[in-house]
């Protein structure tokens, strides 16, 4: 066997031919999403295969599996604009969370807010004032503007009818490729039946030169307005209601299949599409790769998470049940905000639950907290008096961080 | 060397230089692919392990001797139930200085870890070596990979102009 000098310290590496491509591929593949940016440079043959599905798919998997899971949020700072932060359980308990970098986009530097979760590396910015939308790489701070959409409405909501659009951002595991769905409501109100009369849907496909086309086929519901679009197994998800106008309301989930294009719908857990004095009280999320419905039950005092293990089944498994009596009352003042369960730690045994600020209430901080289903303890993990965690005012305003090459062009 | 433990199914590996390894049939199925090999009825009495010499193979039954899941009284095995902080805590320490090797050796162990299929060990040294590589300049990354820089001035302001994102 060759012998080499040690390198414990940091001593210069010396040309070592010895270990296939293939397992030096997997150890690039573990390296956070900027260094392999920079590898790139090395030769042409290395930027090559740190180019290819292939590796992004290795990168996908490996740079993410060791950690514990990580969240991101965006810092206003009056000075800087946005500043991207990740904070995680692992790397610094109670802890400050390290900067990572400030995101560039023209016109973005004042006001800048998560629109979607991450989904496989890449998620949607929007600047509320411009309503100008970007896809993002959280982790390689790449940004890169949607091209403009003649149907981009703002919400409108009067005489002239009743115009809106929600976006939604998957990932086509078949295509390898991620495609952002527009769906939009312009026009009269409703028909008789409270149905949307004039609604479409415009789809576009990320890293293909490609533009916004018409897909045949229309929401079969009105989603709701300002609630964020989850992605899970192939299906981009909305919140949203059946009818307007006409009485019984009822909520149902929108899906809308990456790989087919077509729109269907989903009710939701054990007959709450009939709860019509809680609507406001619901909202989806993703925990652990699943479709997540989170809904707060005033009356009895529990918050729900309920969880969709297949889109095929259609069947809702309550994960968790918390009980509002047992958890300090700052975590869980109703009138202030709700928690949203962000991700689960410790091998699952525990849900990160953050608590947004609210905007209306002084003296009111945003909060992370792991709650523990079967003890019913909850940990602080921070508290927002610390001025970073203020920017945390609303459920998707923290989201679960991921390393990714993916470019958002 | 392992010894025979009432109860217990031994497995002997085998180096291409010669030696013999006779170690308890759970520890050697930390290997996926020894694994396989048994579950497939395809070891026999031993099992010859090509490429990695007695001196790895020894290192890398170590590991699998420190990381095989416990076996509580019932002879269950407890991979399913989390293992109390102390004793992760106690792995990473032992794994901090099951690592403290020089760079060839490290490169083996890569190797066999790759070969034989083992998570955890594979996890370690590619890790050790990231956190070696990392904060080294391309120049001294290229020399770690034996590759020249092959682009052309223009090509390479192009390269940099597209990857920009990456040196912010």
């Amino acid at each position: 066997m060759a012998t080499s000098p040690t390198d414990l310290g940091n001593t210069v590496a010396l040309p070592c031919p010895s270990l296939p491509d293939d397992v030096i591929m997997d150890i690039f593949a573990r390296l956070p999403a900027k260094f392999v940016g920079r590898c790139r440079y090395l030769s042409r043959a290395w930027a090559a295969t740190l180019s290819s599905d292939d590796f992004a798919d290795r990168h996908h998997h490996l740079a993410n599996h060791r950690h514990s899971p990580r969240v991101f949020f965006l810092h206003h700072s009056s000075r800087d604009g946005p500043l991207m932060h990740v904070w995680s359980p692992q790397d610094s308990p109670n802890g400050a969370p390290s900067t990572l970098y400030v995101p560039k986009a023209a016109n973005a530097e004042r006001a800048l807010r998560i629109a979607t979760l991450v989904c496989r590396g890449l998620a949607i910015f929007q600047t509320p004032c411009t309503e100008i939308n970007y896809l993002c790489n959280p982790s390689s701070g790449q940004m890169a503007a949607l091209p403009e959409h003649e149907k981009m409405f703002w919400y409108q909501d009067d005489v002239l009818g009743r115009h809106y659009t929600s976006l939604g951002l998957g990932y086509d595991a078949h295509t390898k490729k991620h495609k952002v769905v527009c769906v939009y409501y312009g026009g009269p109100r409703c028909d008789s039946e409270g149905f949307p009369r004039f609604a479409g849907c415009d789809l576009y496909v990320v890293n293909s030169n490609g533009r916004w086309r018409l897909i045949q086929g229309k929401p079969p519901a009105w989603v709701r307005p300002n609630m964020a679009s989850i992605f899970a197994q192939g299906q981009v998800y909305w919140l949203a209601d059946r009818k307007i106008n006409i009485k019984p309301a009822e909520m149902v989930i929108v899906s809308f299949s990456l790989a087919n294009h077509t729109f269907g719908t989903l009710p939701p857990p054990l007959g709450m599409d009939k709860d019509i004095r809680s609507l406001p009280k619901h909202h989806l999320t993703k925990l652990n790769e699943h479709l997540c419905f989170v809904s707060h039950n005033v009356s009895n005092s529990f918050y729900d998470i309920w969880l969709l293990p297949e889109h095929e089944e259609r069947v809702w498994n309550l994960h968790c049940r918390l009980d509002m009596s047992k958890v300090s009352p700052d975590m869980t003042n109703r009138f202030v905000k709700w928690p949203n369960p962000l991700v689960t730690i410790d091998n699952g045994s525990r849900i990160l639950l953050v608590r947004p600020r609210s905007l209306a209430h002084e003296n009111n901080y945003s909060r992370m907290c792991a709650y523990d289903p079967m003890t019913g303890d909850v940990d602080d993990m921070f508290n927002g008096s610390d001025m970073v965690y203020d920017s945390i005012t609303s459920t998707t305003d923290a989201a679960v961080y991921e390393e990714s090459i993916v470019s958002p062009r | 060397m392992a010894t025979r433990e009432a109860g217990k199914k031994m497995i002997m590996l085998k180096s291409p230089d010669g030696m013999e390894f006779e170690v308890e049939e759970a520890v050697a199925m930390e290997s996926q692919t020894i694994r396989k090999m048994i579950e497939d009825d395809c070891a026999d009495t031993a099992i010859l392990i090509p490429n990695i010499n007695s001196k790895i193979l020894s290192r890398v039954i170590e590991y699998c001797n420190k990381h095989v899941p416990t076996t509580g009284a019932t002879g269950a095995a407890a991979s399913d139930t989390v293992a109390p902080a102390a004793l992760a805590e106690d792995l990473k320490i032992w794994d901090a200085e099951f690592i403290k090797v020089n760079r060839a050796t490290r490169f083996d162990l890569i190797q066999a870890a790759s070969y034989l299929n083992i998570k955890g060990l594979l996890d370690l040294t590619s890790q050790t070596t990231i956190d070696t590589i990392s904060d080294n300049s391309l120049e001294e990354i290229r020399s770690f990979l034996s590759t020249k820089n092959d682009y052309l001035p223009e090509e390479e302001q192009t390269i940099r102009r597209e990857n920009q994102w990456a040196f912010q």
